[in-house]
């Protein structure tokens, strides 16, 4: 269910005048119900496993004060997508040749938020029905924001037709529409890419470079593009989703960028790998890396894309050393003169800008090997 | 014709079509000046002009259309509070000398059977209220008919003279608008009387420093038998033409309610009391963004001293910000503001006066200088008039066109006001103003009590409460559970103290008066067991922000429980390594996982600490 596709449009349409036409004691069954049809409609799988993830969530707030089967309740919320991600790599019996249900992955983690909330007791009081209006939210259903729990509730008890909002929603889902449609596909894909190609050698370092700097800006504009659609579904059902992207590409430092980069997924990763791996073992480093390589595998079990993870981890695990060994006190030294200083964050914004982007190349090419190639292309070599 | 009449007359001339009220139901203010309309013509054929018309009701359009009915004829009101006990209510309706009254059904029954109502020969009672009307369909028939109402109640008075034009009859500016009583359950009562340029006067300044206009929508579910209820809600909206939104009165269960009606009615302010910002303190994360929302302007905390760590911590958490504001019955709501102009505002002052003078004086009168502590007298258009037929009282606090407050307070370099503690013999609990005498007079009419005391103790949720000691006759000897009991018949619950400790006598300095200082040290060494958690709970809140001060480099009162990393410049990831470590080396305890999940604020700090403590 593509975000471009007419059946998507067709769905923000009709949900949202449903659900506002609905008489006020029945509206926050609309919503849930239209999701639950269109998915039974569309993929009775996807449904299947939604409804499951409800339950299962529902019965680990009721054991939450038993360690092991909250440990229990969230693997089981983790295990298909581990089971269709590795599906991908080796065949594996019952699922084989079955495509993986939409947006299982956003799921996972979703169900996973849930129960470890209610292991720690921060889950607001809520009946089954709020579970499972949490877990049918359409707008983010196939692409996030991972969006929490109780910030969903908040706006679930108190919603009301708000006009602003609403024409919020319509302007964000058309910026996210002009990201995908014109500035990513028209702009780049097409008329910078083609310039690339028209101007430079195929294989050449300026080559592979400027076509590294235009997957990256596409990469950006098609997924915060997707993120604004969502975003602005949810608000013309008078619902307030997290952000996704706080203009990720402004940032000095590889930390702030993945504080603005996918927020719903950084955010998660913090909540629930970071902080437990920290707890246990007391090593900041460590669980910077775990986390980032789990953000990493999140997205696909292979080889290429822990690499990915882990290049941005320790990218993030350098700068906090270079910050205690050089990195504040030359901030410090600059706070006077206020033209290095600008000069600086210039340079240090282009600097982050080009460790995530040559990062991106590990995961846009099959293998590592050819990613690789790549880097050494740039050299020249 | 008085300028608040004018303003009365001007809201219903400008802004019929809105609404005024959101309630129960919903009443615009074309609906409110046609009741207003009739029952002023009612007043005016009464020829009460001059006279007091008492009002005691729980519905809220009858209580307001009285209100603005009385104002444009000339009459006082005086508005009790309708669940109080005969035996209560009799003494102030005494006082009042009314001719006149507007009351619950219930309530003139029960009045009329303790003999409470015999000189008021004018007597609206007012029915329950119709059953807001409902939507959809009905299948069969039409409409029931209404009830048939006895013309001369208050719904039938409305009705006979339903159509009368809107009259106002020349009322001075000093004539006086209300009453409302400020003690005298038992002694003899204060009626605090408000002046028609009183009350315009701090209208004005609400209306000019609140920001308040035609599209604000003002909550208040404080009760109309105060002010902070009356004049600080339904009247200072009807000045700015703004929507008034009270669909049910404050008690702690409703809060989460309220809490998303903020948002489902686009509140932009809401005016509460200190107690109802601490409780949600207990309400889960989801009422966290209860706040945001474009139309919310701020939070008016009124009636009761506000902490300034309960201050700044629902701030942060709820992200909004909370006015101060300082003001008394006798200076008809408020004197001073804490904000919302940041150069009002200074946390854990009442801000400065506004449209008011303000002075700080020594025991003999003269005037006190920067940062010296002395009584607080402040002066201005909005100053009572004095204390119904009490001449005494009046000259006791009324001087020179000063009003001594009876608090403690002092005056900063900048101009800001802190309140530093309380001169006068009272206990402010949850925002309710007690007097100890009040409370005494009542526990002495018992019968086998013999003496009582009373004192305010701190409070982590009302401020202050309530504590009586009483010597009861040996004889008789009425357990506690009696005293309460027969307390209840003869005061309202609000003035029920919250612990009654018998003692066998008290201890007399050499004029026979108790020696306060003493009765408490030896009531806290009565109640020593059950007082212990709450000083060391309170000890690990100081010792947990001096810690965090001291790993992340900054000043101790610049953390709340609700400080985290988002909020603390120093809070980075490796401090909060630290902070770990140094909570674990102070405590003496190596936290849990869950533990170090849960800990985000220093909020979580103090539970985790509080709740390993007590297990």
């Amino acid at each position: 269910m593509d975000i471009l596709s007419t059946i998507w449009l067709a769905a923000m349409a009709g949900v949202t005048a449903a659900h506002w036409l609905a008489p006020e004691k029945l509206r926050s069954w609309v919503l849930p119900g239209l999701t639950a049809a269109l998915l039974g409609w569309l993929s009775p799988l996807t449904l299947a496993f939604l409804l499951l993830a409800i339950l299962l969530a529902w019965g680990s707030q009721r054991l939450a004060h038993s360690g092991p089967a909250i440990a229990l309740a969230a693997m089981l919320q983790l295990a298909p997508v581990i089971a269709w991600r590795l599906n991908a790599q080796v065949p594996l019996p019952l699922i084989e040749g079955i495509a993986i249900p939409l947006g299982l992955s956003y799921l996972a983690l979703r169900g996973m938020h849930y129960v470890l909330e209610a292991y720690k007791g921060t889950l607001p009081r809520h009946e089954l029905a709020d579970t499972a209006g949490y877990f049918l939210f359409l707008p983010t259903i196939t692409a996030g924001p991972i969006h929490r729990f109780a910030p969903y509730l908040a706006d679930q008890r108190r919603l009301r037709w708000n006009a602003a909002l609403f024409s919020e929603g319509l302007e964000r889902i058309l910026f996210g529409y002009v990201k995908v449609t014109f500035l990513a596909n028209v702009l780049i894909d097409t008329h910078f890419v083609g310039w690339i190609d028209a101007h430079h050698t195929a294989q050449s370092a300026t080559h592979t470079y400027l076509t590294i700097v235009a997957k990256g800006l596409n990469g950006y504009l098609q997924f915060a593009g997707y993120s604004d659609v969502a975003i602005g579904f949810a608000r013309l059902l008078g619902y307030r989703v997290m952000e996704n992207f706080d203009r990720p590409l402004t940032k000095p430092n590889v930390q702030r960028f993945w504080g603005a980069w996918h927020m719903s997924l950084t955010s998660w990763c913090r909540d629930y790998v970071y902080t437990p791996v920290f707890s246990l073992t007391r090593a900041r480093s460590l669980g910077i890396l775990a986390s980032m390589a789990v953000l990493g595998l999140w997205h696909e079990f292979t080889l290429r894309y822990l690499a990915w993870g882990l290049y941005n981890g320790a990218g993030i695990v350098a700068w906090h050393q270079w910050r205690k060994l050089a990195g504040e006190r030359l901030e410090r030294q600059l706070l006077d003169k206020p033209a290095l200083a600008r000069a600086w964050q210039v340079l240090a914004v282009l600097l982050t800008v080009h460790f995530i982007f040559l990062g991106f190349v590990l995961v846009q090419h099959p293998s590592l090997s050819e990613a690789v190639a790549t880097w050494a292309r740039l050299l020249g070599l | 014709m008085s300028k608040l009449n004018a303003a009365i007359l001007g809201a219903f001339e400008q802004h019929r079509r809105k609404t005024y009220m959101i309630g129960t139901s919903e009443l615009t203010y074309a609906e409110l000046e046609a009741d207003v309309a009739a029952l002023a013509a009612f007043l005016r054929a009464k020829e009460l002009a001059g006279e007091r018309l008492l009002v005691l009701t729980g519905q809220d359009r009858a209580l307001l259309t009285t209100f603005y009915a009385a104002q444009l004829s000339g009459v006082t009101i005086a508005i009790l509070d309708p669940k109080a006990p005969a035996a209560e209510l009799a003494t102030l309706i005494e006082a009042a000398q009314a001719k006149a009254i507007v009351a619950d059904s219930e309530v003139i029954e029960r009045l009329d059977a303790a003999g409470a109502l015999a000189q008021i020969a004018v007597r609206l009672p007012v029915g329950a209220e119709a059953a807001p009307k409902k939507g959809g369909f009905r299948l069969f028939g039409g409409a029931k008919p209404a009830a048939a109402t006895p013309a001369d109640d208050f719904a039938g008075t409305i009705a006979a003279h339903k159509g009368a034009a809107l009259e106002a009859v020349p009322v001075d500016e000093e004539a006086i608008s209300y009453i409302l009583f400020t003690s005298g359950t038992t002694s003899r009562p204060k009626g605090v009387m408000i002046s028609h340029r009183a009350l315009n006067a701090q209208m004005c300044t609400f209306v000019k420093n609140y920001g308040l206009g035609a599209d604000s929508k003002v909550m208040n579910l404080l009760p109309f038998h105060h002010t902070d209820g009356l004049t600080q809600g339904a009247v200072m909206s009807l000045y700015a033409g703004a929507s008034f939104v009270r669909p049910y009165a404050f008690t702690p269960d409703v809060l989460p309610q309220m809490m998303q009606d903020l948002y489902r009615h686009a509140i932009s302010h809401l005016v509460t009391v200190p107690s109802v910002l601490a409780l949600t303190k207990a309400l889960d994360s989801s009422f966290d963004t209860s706040f945001d929302y474009p139309e919310f302007r701020f939070v008016i905390s009124t009636a009761a001293y506000l902490d300034p760590v309960l201050w700044q911590a629902c701030e942060a958490r709820l992200g909004m910000q909370v006015v101060n504001v300082y003001g008394l019955t006798e200076t008809v709501c408020e004197t001073m503001y804490c904000g919302p102009a940041a150069e009002h505002r200074r946390l854990g002052s009442v801000g400065k006066p506004i449209d008011s003078l303000a002075k700080i004086v020594d025991e003999d009168g003269n005037e006190l200088g920067i940062e010296q502590s002395g009584e607080l007298l402040v002066g201005g258009d909005h100053i009572m008039s004095g204390y119904f037929n009490n001449p005494e009282a009046t000259a006791a606090v009324l001087q020179d066109g000063w009003f001594r407050t009876g608090d403690l307070a002092k005056r900063d370099a900048e101009g800001f006001y802190w309140i530093t503690g309380r001169k006068k013999d009272l206990i402010i609990s949850g925002g309710m103003n007690i007097y100890p005498e009040d409370v005494n007079g009542v526990l002495r009419q018992i019968p086998g009590v013999l003496d009582a005391v009373t004192f305010g103790l701190p409070d982590p949720m009302w401020g202050e409460r309530a504590v009586s000691c009483v010597i009861v006759d040996e004889n008789a000897d009425p357990s506690v559970e009696t005293i309460v009991e027969q307390f209840l018949q003869r005061a309202s619950k609000q003035k029920l103290p919250r612990d009654i400790a018998k003692f066998e006598s008290f201890p007399r300095g050499p004029a026979g008066k108790v020696v306060m200082a003493e009765i408490k040290a030896l009531y806290a060494l009565h109640q020593g067991r059950d007082e212990a958690p709450a000083g060391a709970a309170g000890d690990v809140g100081a010792q947990i922000y001096s810690l965090a001060a001291r790993v992340l480099h900054c000043a101790p009162d610049q953390l709340s429980p609700a400080s985290e990393a988002e909020t603390v410049a120093g809070w980075t990831s490796l401090s909060h390594v630290e902070m770990m470590l140094a909570l674990e080396e102070e405590f003496g305890f190596k936290l849990s996982s869950r533990e170090i999940m849960k800990f985000r604020t220093l909020g979580d700090a103090i539970e985790i600490v509080r709740k390993r403590q007590a297990a």
